[in-house]
């Protein structure tokens, strides 16, 4: 193995991730050659596996942090879901109130009227049959017109 | 709690079973945001935002894949995301013209006395490791920084193991080019 091979596997060496026939040449060549030795030493100083690493803790307070993030976000993600809603609505809203108008005015405006004759004539029918009455006699028998009526044509019958 | 029923609470919005999620899956979401954006501060806002992603979208969670890949999922793809816009922002406000590489700042440590000097290493890292392509870097960030198996993160990146393994030694004969002489004065 020579110096550029070496000095490129030295990191893989320190792990312990080359195959023995390679970490045999290995061994070989840093104890024989001071330079690759050296750098080998450097090496082994400042990158130590993975189990030497320092590892970083959270903060404290982070929780914290975390949560208030979380609430705003849920806040926000409703006011959100409302907010994308409304122009949606809006205007389905305005259509419905204007299909609703447009029929309305075509079922009032084919409805059939009856004229106030035929009315009138149904009316009296109905009240004549059922009652017995002239709905259209304005001095009706046994009423106070009738008896005033009586009197200025037949006084002499009526008056005593 | 198991996974499907936790799954299920989170599904009919139980804030409880949220919290427990937060519990356990913010500090590992939180240390690869911190190892993509290299920036705390960014880290905490995509922590915020994976969450929020996590909660309206669990209904689309289909349960033949694991929760834990899903969720790494979702934490890689935004970090690439909000990668890519700061990307795209840097350029046109014309920083890259004034900043170097993005370095990792203010590494936080207990003991003063180490301190410095992992803040050192650990910064010539980030440096090389942000030099390599996205889905090498991806690779190595799962790899390194969150300890998964070549098999969960072949799941996380929905690729096959063997493409895990060949994007994993891409990675580290790139990054051994790029750090060698980063260490020269080292």
């Amino acid at each position: 193995m020579n110096h550029n091979k070496v000095r490129k596997y030295l990191l893989i060496y320190l792990d312990g991730d080359l195959d023995d026939n390679k970490c045999s040449q290995m061994e070989a060549h840093i104890a024989k050659c001071a330079s690759c030795r050296r750098e080998y030493e450097r090496l082994q100083h400042v990158y130590k596996g993975p189990q030497h690493c320092r590892r970083e803790s959270a903060p404290p307070f982070l929780w914290t942090r975390v949560n208030t993030r979380l609430k705003s976000l849920q806040r926000e993600r409703r006011q959100g879901e409302l907010k994308t809603v409304l122009p949606i609505l809006q205007p389905l809203m305005t259509a419905t109130l204007l299909i609703a108008a447009v029929f309305c005015g075509y079922f009032l405006g084919n409805t059939p009227v009856h004229s106030d004759l035929q009315q009138a004539n149904v009316a009296e029918e109905v009240m004549q049959q059922t009652f017995d009455i002239d709905v259209f006699d304005p001095n009706p028998p046994q009423s106070l017109g009738r008896a005033i009526m009586m009197i200025y044509e037949r006084p002499d019958e009526v008056l005593p | 709690m198991q996974e499907r029923e936790l799954i299920k609470k989170l599904r009919s919005g139980d804030e409880q079973a949220y919290k427990r999620l937060f519990d356990f899956y913010a500090d590992r979401i939180y240390n690869i945001c911190v190892r993509f954006l290299n920036s705390r501060q960014e880290a905490e806002d995509a922590v915020q935002d994976i969450f929020c992603k996590i909660y309206f979208s669990i209904d689309r969670f289909r349960e033949d894949a694991r929760l834990t890949s899903w969720i790494y999922r979702i934490s890689v793809n935004h970090c690439l995301n909000a990668q890519r816009q700061k990307r795209r922002a840097r350029f046109f406000s014309l920083d890259w013209l004034s900043e170097g590489e993005m370095t990792l700042k203010s590494a936080r440590s207990d003991d003063p006395q180490d301190s410095l000097e992992k803040k050192e290493t650990e910064s010539i890292i980030q440096a090389a490791i942000n030099g390599l392509s996205e889905k090498q870097r991806t690779a190595l960030v799962l790899f390194r920084y969150e300890g998964l198996t070549y098999q969960e993160i072949a799941e996380v990146l929905n690729i096959s193991v063997a493409a895990v393994e060949s994007r994993l030694f891409q990675a580290k004969q790139e990054l051994c080019k790029k750090l060698l002489p980063l260490l020269k004065d080292f």
